[in-house]
């Protein structure tokens, strides 16, 4: 159905599902999703909500068992070696109502650093330190800017080879925001991790991911290095003879397009000399050819549109 | 390739030994609370000795004395299986099944996990349940120490009676656990079906519907059969013999229904403790 | 020497490090055996991905602007620059004018003159103040 890329070739993939696919009683949440996440990537994978993101992290982390297909997270199936995935994965949920309220943040840190043989107690002050975590605190009575930043503090410690973050600035006003892409920057700059991103808030990652994969009605609608849609997704400003007939030549090419009677703006996928011969090709002249933001890439690869003005 | 080294998963003794803490940090309010009330009766209990003994001197012969005599009697186990029922809701707290992702998402399989924790909370049960009994042992002895009274036991005492209570509120533990950990609102879940079967059993008793009426009768041996619920929970004394006397507390009986609801409560927290989709 | 990088600017942001370290090489902010800022800081400064930086800084050495002395960091080569390279600049400039101008449905003459009247204009300005 797609036009765009959902594969990667020769590359190594530390997280790595094949047809993957999930059904609720008769409900799908994924189809044959193929994901692929490159060894030391920060892959972001975006979609609307109920597009399948949480169910596919539930699975790599065997919360959830796959209806079909297999996942492989480290080289290991996470069915088999749930417990070794586990601690070789930090993890920052989206819901953060698991109990433990009553816990303080510090005896938390303590009952997490139990778990995880790999704790890294210098490290986990210094992060207690940047998010002015205050240990004598109760969970249950930290906010929810808080409480992310305490579980974005757990995932990190123990330095695990792959992060999974589900949604992690949710909750966090914009200096928290800014503070968290700063502490989890100079985390990749010194420990080797594969960084796998949900979130709804593409330009804050913008210039930190260098994978996209894009969800949508459960499937896997795109899949690239963020460079390649960058460069491939543009957006077209042309004039173009009365009654010209480009619709049909691009195809399901074109994501997005805003038709005037003698003018079009189109967000059109492919390599940019073939889109702009093709214009040419067809009597239109292109003045402009752009480059998009993320979130206008995403935008047009979620939500296809039509617009004609007059 | 570059080889990526992977961190262990922590040891089982390592996950054992922290949840037996963090339950216990979680369970401390709840003990010192107990101890508080143990400490407060048992000087209760002195005190009443001291002033039954005092009562005695000024009036010799008037069988004040009689009145001090404490008996350790394995129906107290009653006591101790209700408060076993409410402790995995302390444990569990605020980790129903729809909120457990933290749990699970340790580095622990994920049964296996749900047993460290509620061997956890057992652990510091036992604890309670040892240092209660352990005052019903040593207090009798001072008030004898105090009445110059010999203290009684029940008839028939035998040494098992003492494990009565152990047994009995590791049972009540075992299903409160399996409510808490299959179910959101365990106390809803516990006492609302104590409530229906008492209901059940009023209602169907007086029933005039043959049916019915047998029905209650299955119910009634539920609780007070040979191997009823009451066997298990409170020892087997009590049983009246055709002629009117205490009969001796049968350890057969009392094993044999410790180990049906035992492993009926095994049963229940098996399938509760089971791997759950998060 | 400050480098900063635009997201909405049409190169990826490893050349527009490349261009800003180039920049200043131009400008004159730094000179040879300048250290340029470690990866993890301009990284963390920059709030981009460090293997970005890393990507910019290895380009740089490869065309032999910039040298990597192991277990100390990275330092500028070669200084003096050149005419080739000026010219370089200033065709990047130029191309970038150009996109712009054909956007607006200008050809390269119109944009030759009003780059020139433009030119005299600051000209006068500058002098005057």
């Amino acid at each position: 159905m797609s036009v765009l890329p959902t594969a990667m070739i020769g590359t190594e993939f530390t997280v790595a599902t094949h047809d993957l696919s999930k059904h609720y009683k008769y409900v799908p949440a994924l189809r044959k999703v193929a994901l692929q996440v490159p060894t030391g990537a920060v892959y972001l994978l975006v979609g609307p909500n109920g597009a399948g993101k949480s169910t596919t992290i539930k699975i790599l982390l065997d919360l959830l068992r796959p209806t079909s297909g297999s996942v492989e997270v480290l080289g290991m199936d996470p069915h088999r070696h749930p417990a070794l995935v586990r601690a070789n994965v930090g993890y920052v949920p989206e819901q953060l109502n698991w109990g433990y309220g009553w816990m303080r943040v510090g005896r938390l840190l303590e009952h997490h650093a139990r778990y995880f043989p790999s704790w890294d107690w210098e490290y986990a002050k210094h992060l207690s330190r940047a998010f002015q975590l205050r240990p004598d605190q109760r969970m249950s009575t930290l906010s929810k800017g808080q409480g992310r930043r305490v579980h974005i503090a757990l995932a990190l410690a123990h330095r695990p080879p792959v992060l999974i973050l589900d949604e992690p600035t949710d909750g966090l006003d914009p200096v928290m925001r800014d503070d968290m892409l700063g502490v989890l920057i100079d985390h990749l700059a010194q420990t080797p991790t594969t960084v796998l991103l949900c979130t709804h808030h593409v330009t804050e990652f913008e210039q930190i991911a260098d994978h996209i994969g894009v969800l949508r009605n459960n499937e896997l609608c795109a899949q690239m290095p963020l460079h390649q849609l960058k460069q491939g997704l543009r957006r077209y400003r042309a004039e173009v003879p009365t009654g010209w007939g480009g619709k049909a030549m691009f195809g399901a090419a074109v994501l997005r397009r805003t038709t005037a009677p003698n003018e079009v703006d189109w967000t059109v996928w492919g390599e940019q000399d073939d889109v702009a011969h093709q214009f040419a090709s067809s009597g239109a002249f292109v003045r402009d050819s752009a480059t998009i933001s993320l979130h206008d890439a995403t935008l047009a690869l979620l939500n296809p549109r039509e617009t004609v003005t007059t | 390739m570059t080889a990526i080294s992977l961190h262990a998963a922590p040891s089982w003794r390592v996950i054992a030994v922290e949840q037996t803490r963090a339950v216990g940090l979680r369970m401390r309010g709840a003990g010192v609370l107990l101890l508080v009330i143990q400490v407060g009766l048992a000087a209760a209990m002195l005190d009443a000795a001291a002033r039954a003994r005092a009562i005695y001197e000024r009036h010799p012969g008037r069988g004040a004395m009689s009145m001090t005599n404490i008996t350790f009697s394995p129906q107290v186990a009653v006591i101790f299986s209700f408060l076993a029922l409410l402790v995995p809701l302390l444990v569990w707290e605020g980790e129903d099944p729809t909120r457990r992702l933290y749990h699970w998402s340790m580095p622990v399989g994920q049964p296996s996990h749900a047993v460290t924790k509620a061997l956890g909370g057992w652990l510091w049960l036992m604890l309670a349940v040892t240092v209660s009994v352990a005052g019903m042992a040593v207090v009798p002895l001072f008030v004898e120490r105090i009445t110059g009274q010999p203290q009684t036991y029940a008839p028939h005492f035998t040494w098992w009676e003492w494990i009565v209570p152990f047994v009995s509120a590791t049972i009540a533990y075992v299903f409160a656990s399996a409510a808490a950990l299959g179910t959101r609102q365990p106390l809803v879940w516990i006492f609302g079906s104590m409530l229906i079967y008492g209901g059940g059993l009023a209602l169907f008793g007086k029933s005039d519907i043959p049916v019915l009426v047998d029905v209650s009768r299955a119910m009634v041996t539920g609780i007070a059969g040979t191997y009823g619920v009451a066997a298990a929970v409170a020892g087997t004394i009590d049983q009246v013999d055709a002629a009117g006397r205490v009969a001796a507390p049968s350890l057969v009986r009392w094993t044999g229904a410790s180990a049906l609801w035992g492993a009926v409560g095994a049963a229940l927290f098996y399938l509760t403790a089971r791997r759950r989709e998060g | 020497m400050l480098i900063s990088v635009d997201p909405n600017d049409p190169r990826p942001i490893y050349i527009q490090i490349m261009d800003e370290v180039r920049r200043a090489l131009v400008v004159g902010t730094i000179g040879a055996d300048a250290a340029l800022p470690s990866v993890r800081q301009l990284a963390g400064d920059l709030r981009i991905n460090p293997n970005t930086v890393s990507q910019a800084y290895r380009e740089l050495e490869r065309e032999g602007v910039v040298e990597v002395r192991r277990g100390q960091g990275t330092y500028v080569v070669q200084a003096n620059v050149n005419a080739a390279q000026r010219r370089a600049l200033a065709r990047d400039v130029a191309v970038r004018a150009l996109r712009d101008a054909h956007r607006n449905g200008l050809d390269v003459d119109e944009l030759i003159q009003a780059l020139r009247a433009a030119g005299l204009q600051q000209l006068k300005k500058v002098s005057r103040a």
